[in-house]
């Protein structure tokens, strides 16, 4: 195979995150190139580079702890006060809040199922109102 | 992160102090991961206030035959990814990263590059960050990831090779790695 055609799966070649067979013809054809070779280390030099860095901390900004702990605090304090609830009121809001779009959307058909609801009981009991009385 | 089980066994407790210990041992290594999928120091500081409102919440029903510290890191991820994915929904542009404050290298040749790819990680779209830095970086396998962003392992290991590519052009610009995609082709 030809290099242009061997390069995208370097970066799965890699990693070992290639199916077993591809991995193979890619394998084969690294071994034989000089070019994907180089390419090959450089990728490698990338994912080793990761593997140092998990070991790294990112330094957290000023109050990051302090913040943790206020917010916290909050919450468990409200919990204390609605004890009788059989759910935390904060799981609530949160639910809402990440499935908001959702939420519109089922309120919307909603709405628009309740209206043609109405219209059709409207129609239905006009036609019927309409009719003759028979004795 | 080592976190002693006694430690989240006081916290399940409810014993004073327990939880603001148990945070205060895991919150740099936390925001680390979330700091890593956010690309983004405030938001990343918003995101880690979340996660322990679900760590506190969830530590009742934490069974204690899992690793606290990968329940911690899934909770973690959750929550970086579900602000992703909320961020990208609403777009939000992403604020410009800002260099994250790291330690400063001690000169070997893979903390130099570590260095560098942790700059260069800031710069990559969000589900490329995500990706990269749960495999490579935190060790996740592609189907892991996919369950855990919704999506399926093959989509992961498009967006995983691309931001192996991309990182290893960042080593290149700096004249670190041979580049990429500059070289004809030798066959």
């Amino acid at each position: 195979m030809r290099c242009d055609q061997i390069r995208p799966y370097l970066p799965g070649f890699v990693g070992g995150d290639l199916r077993p067979d591809t991995g193979d013809v890619v394998a084969a054809h690294v071994a034989t190139c000089v070019s994907c070779t180089a390419e090959s280390a450089s990728l490698e030099r990338v994912r080793t580079g990761l593997a140092v860095v998990a070991a790294r901390e990112v330094e957290p900004p000023a109050g990051l702890l302090e913040g943790i702990l206020e917010r916290t605090s909050e919450h468990t304090h409200r919990r204390v006060l609605a004890p009788v609830l059989p759910f935390a009121v904060d799981d609530v809001v949160r639910l809402v809040s990440d499935h908001k779009d959702t939420i519109a959307s089922a309120a919307g058909v909603a709405v628009v199922a309740a209206g043609a609801a109405y219209a059709l009981w409207r129609a239905v009991r006009g036609a019927r109102s309409a009719q003759p009385a028979t004795s | 992160m080592q976190v002693p089980q006694q430690l989240i066994e006081s916290v399940r407790r409810g014993e004073p102090g327990a939880f603001e210990e148990l945070v205060r041992s895991t919150h740099r290594p936390v925001y680390s991961l979330v700091y890593r999928i956010v690309g983004n120091a405030e938001d990343a500081a918003d995101v880690t206030q979340d996660v322990y409102l679900r760590v506190w919440r969830g530590l009742r029903g934490f069974r204690g035959d899992a690793n606290f510290s990968t329940w911690l890191y899934r909770v973690a991820a959750n929550a970086a990814l579900t602000y992703v994915k909320r961020r990208a929904r609403g777009g939000v542009p992403t604020e410009p990263s800002e260099l994250p404050d790291l330690p400063a290298s001690d000169g070997t040749e893979e903390r130099a590059d570590a260095e560098l790819l942790e700059r260069a990680l800031a710069t990559l779209p969000d589900s490329q960050r995500a990706v990269v830095v749960l495999k490579d970086v935190y060790g996740w396998t592609c189907d892991e990831i996919g369950k855990q962003m919704g999506t399926t392992e093959g989509a992961v290991k498009v967006r995983l090779f691309r931001a192996r590519q991309r990182l290893a052009d960042e080593l290149a610009s700096a004249g670190v790695v041979v580049p990429l995609k500059k070289r004809k082709k030798s066959s």
